[in-house]
């Protein structure tokens, strides 16, 4: 039985393992807002398991995933500073149950990772002076996963795994009371905050790297055929299909009609036919078009804003934000092997625990621990891989042909049946008065959280009010609202969720603002800002590399956005992000983003080529869902199918020059999270620069293909 | 079916597809290479790019009896070497110098692409031409694919 071992203040509890090599397990708290939260099926713990092997390679197995936001480098880099490995000497395995979203990852992993590695490193440094008979304080670790003697006549040292099975028989008791079993000062930091290239880039520039769909274990190609309207029944009749050429299975489950083949080629031919020449009956969003929906959520707001804006001088702006597809570059797949009374799994999901129940109840299993996930990394998420989808199809299915199947949706799947980003309406009206009087409502349509045995309707989240709250600059009054729908579709997170809508209106707002105050947009957020020296900082950082005012030619302009976020908990300082944006929209129907200048302070970047790489990505995240990049929907479908028409970004659309300044770490704090950092101040940067390039007031998102 | 011979990586494959089969499938399903990813089988995304014939072309959209039928050399990632035939491409090299990834999944994709480009134009690759590469890339590492080409293109840091 493992010994409780330590509690800290921040809810981790770490046990050393009884086995013959050392091993720590702890388990610590998370903490995602809104919908992650109410997703999380399997409590707020996420467990970390941390073993140093007798040939001297330190594994740890966390419960996150990898979807390229860079977390298996980072965790690696924070038990190599306390450690005193290598990053090459350490495996990251990333699996089992747990859930990532929210920016959380690093945030809640900070201090029960590097106190894990810390006590590791007590646990080793006490084995080898038993093993030598000398003192533990006089022990050094000097980098290379050895622990060495430097007053024994030469030097001696023993590796990490010599000393595992030693370290292993030890108490906490043992460890001396001066050897360090903490966490190092910030200021002896040796690897964290070193920029460092991303652990397993070799495999994936040379086409190794395994994602879900390059699993192979003998299991069927198999595509599901699904109702051209958004949660439509499937066809009745199959007969026509069962006869084709390649087709081992069909199989009808809720969702469609899963056809089972010797290659993808023939099961896509199949799909294909019974698309095009099967009955399909519609689905429950049939007579549903855009038009509708804004028309709904415009009339949620009331009709009247606060009286007190009336006050003073105002600007105001009803803002329309379309649905946006999640459409990672891997589209959803799964490979599942389900036998009489047990399910194998192999998926790239944010949310393992969700997969083994959504799944083992699916299949009729009393436990969800008859499921077992097998984690891949996946070819990107964005949230959409937060609920099992395809996990549960490719069960049903292998269950109801009794032989493994390896489920792959189409593209076309991916757009029209796949996770969006919910549309929204959003009101704002603010003044100059009483110290700038601030009102924001949004109306949007509601997350569809999947519960149970279905694979799309569980319930659905409403609209999360705190962002509005969390506005940047210092105002008078602030009042914030929002309200929402209920659709039967497939709303989910989107990276940042309402936050960048929010920003990309709010921002937009305050250029309109500084305008009436007849102020340069700049130095009235200078002015304004909430967090004052660190969020001036970054404002000047972007508006010197980028010559904030220069002059330039007509129909091109500049713009700025800023924005903040705050750790869950408080206890730490808000990250600081600030962009600016060039434009050219001499072609207002084909603008493109010529130059983005981003700055950002996340209090204590862990790995600042990770968060470089973070801010860039958000940053294309906040052109694309500004500028281009949306879905239509017309009775009860959407229009898009592929990139083709879901017009997201390519090089051509991206600027040709980009510069992403990364803060150096403040003497104090914890890391900020950077996944959704980026996306808000981009995407208000992009939208001021359209407004000044064009003269207008940019109100529909995207402002292109609205 | 029909009998298909060609090159594939340097070394002689046969294999027995139908005629419309897309190349995509055949390395995948049939011989087993998966460094060629599937993005969405229309000819819109292309994650999917292979050289054909020295030319970059999506795999999906490949037919195995338009262009396979008489042979036809085919490269894919795994194939990519440098010219010594062990070390990485310089293209894949300027990739790690750049740190370009972050899910992985388009990568592949956009290296043959890249590839295609610097075979054709060398150390004279402007930013039009990178302009010209329309590989989707859903993480938005545009920035660093550009640095990455530029780099390799010049043969310098």
């Amino acid at each position: 039985m493992p010994a409780a071992q330590k509690v800290d203040r921040r809810r981790f509890i770490t046990y050393l393992v009884a086995a013959p090599t050392l091993t720590f397990v702890t388990r610590f708290a998370v903490s995602p807002r809104g919908a992650a939260a109410a997703a999380s099926a399997d409590g707020n713990f996420v467990q970390m398991i941390l073993e140093v092997t007798p040939d001297n390679r330190i594994i740890m197995q966390v419960e996150r995933e990898e979807v390229g936001q860079g977390i298996a480098t980072a965790f690696a880099m924070l038990v190599a500073e306390e450690l005193d490995a290598k990053l090459d000497d350490i495996d990251v395995r990333l699996a089992s149950t747990g859930f990532v979203g929210g920016s959380n990852s690093i945030r809640s992993s900070w201090s029960p990772v590097r106190s894990t590695a810390a006590t590791a490193r007590a646990y080793l440094v006490t084995a080898a002076a038993w093993i030598w008979n000398v003192d533990a304080t006089t022990l050094t670790t000097p980098g290379n996963t050895t622990v060495f003697d430097p007053n024994f006549p030469g030097g001696r040292s023993l590796t990490y795994g010599q000393l595992t099975t030693t370290a292993a028989t030890l108490q906490s008791t043992s460890i001396p009371a001066g050897v360090r079993s903490t966490p190092k000062p910030y200021a002896n930091h040796n690897v964290i905050g070193k920029p460092t290239t991303q652990l397993g880039i070799r495999d994936i520039v040379t086409g190794k790297t395994q994602y879900t769909m390059d699993v192979q274990r003998g299991a069927l190609p198999t595509v599901v055929a699904r109702s051209p309207t958004i949660n439509g029944p499937p066809a009745v009749d199959t007969t026509a299909i069962r006869m084709m050429d390649g087709v081992v299975a069909v199989t009808t489950i809720p969702t469609g009609v899963a056809i089972s083949a010797r290659t993808f080629h023939h099961a896509l031919k199949a799909k294909d036919a019974l698309e095009r020449n099967g009955l399909w009956a519609p689905g429950p969003m049939s007579g549903m078009s855009d038009l509708h929906v804004r028309t709904a959520l415009a009339s949620l707001a009331p009709e009247e804003p606060p009286p007190v804006i009336a006050a003073g001088q105002y600007v105001e702006g009803t803002f329309q934000f379309n649905f946006v597809s999640h459409s990672p570059m891997e589209v959803f797949d799964a490979v599942a092997d389900v036998r009489s009374n047990a399910a194998d799994i192999w998926t790239g999901t944010q949310s393992p625990g969700t997969v083994q129940s959504a799944v083992a109840q699916a299949l009729g299993f009393s436990s969800p621990s008859s499921v077992v996930v097998h984690q891949m990394r996946a070819g990107s998420s964005f949230g959409s891989r937060s609920w099992p989808m395809a996990e549960v199809e490719a069960a049903r299915i292998s269950k109801a042909i009794g032989a493994p199947v390896k489920l792959l949706w189409t593209r076309v799947d991916t757009v029209k049946h796949g996770w969006t980003r919910p549309a929204a309406c959003h009101q704002i009206r603010a003044s100059l008065a009483e110290g700038i009087t601030w009102y924001h409502y949004v109306a949007s349509v509601d997350l569809n959280i999947p519960g149970g045995d279905s694979p799309s309707l569980g319930f659905n989240l409403p609209a999360v009010i705190f962002y509005l709250n969390d506005i940047p600059y210092r105002v008078g009054h602030n009042i914030g609202a929002s309200s929402s729908m209920a659709l039967p579709m497939h709303n989910g997170v989107w990276r940042s969720v309402h936050s960048a809508p929010i920003a990309t209106a709010r921002e937009l707002i305050v250029d309109e603002l500084a305008a009436l105050a007849n102020e340069d947009p700049v130095q009235f957020r200078r002015r304004l800002l909430r967090t004052t020296a660190r969020g001036q900082a970054v404002l000047d950082i972007v508006t010197s590399a980028g010559e904030w005012g220069r002059p330039m030619a007509p129909g091109t302009a500049q713009g700025v956005g800023y924005h903040e976020e705050f750790p869950y908990d408080s206890s730490n300082p808000p990250c600081c992000v600030a962009a600016l944006a060039e434009v050219d929209a001499t072609n207002p129907q084909a603008p493109r983003v010529t130059k983005m200048v981003m700055a950002a302070d996340v209090v204590r970047p862990v790995n600042p080529k990770g968060v470089e790489a973070q801010l860039m990505g958000a940053a294309e995240n906040g052109i694309a869902t500004v500028l281009q990049s949306g879905l239509h929907l017309e009775n009860g479908a959407f229009k898009e199918g592929s990139f083709g028409d879901f017009h997201w970004t390519r090089q051509s659309n991206n600027p040709k020059d980009w510069q992403i300044y990364v803060v150096p770490a403040q003497a104090t704090g914890e890391p900020g999270g950077v996944g959704e950092l980026g996306i808000s101040p981009a995407a208000g940067a992009v939208a001021n620069a359209y407004a000044r390039a064009t003269g207008t007031k940019p109100r529909n998102f995207p402002i292109v293909n609205f | 079916m029909s009998t298909f011979t060609f090159s594939l990586n340097g070394q002689q494959k046969t294999v027995e597809a139908a005629d419309d089969m897309p190349l995509l499938w055949v390395l995948r399903d049939v011989l087993g290479l998966t460094g060629t990813k599937y993005g969405c089988g229309v000819g819109s995304c292309h994650v999917c790019i292979v050289h054909l014939n020295g030319n970059a072309m999506q795999a999906c959209q490949v037919r195995m009896g338009d262009h396979l039928r008489g042979g036809g050399n085919v490269t894919t990632i795994e194939g990519l070497f440098d010219v010594d035939g062990v070390s990485l491409h310089p293209v894949q090299k300027a990739w790690i110098e750049e740190d370009v990834p972050q899910c992985g999944f388009c990568q592949p994709g956009q290296i043959m692409a890249a590839v295609d480009v610097i075979n054709k134009k060398g150390p004279a690759v402007t930013d039009d031409d990178i302009d010209g590469i329309l590989n989707v890339c859903r993480c938005g590492t545009y920035g660093r694919i550009r640095k990455a080409i530029m780099r390799a293109a010049t043969g310098g840091s």
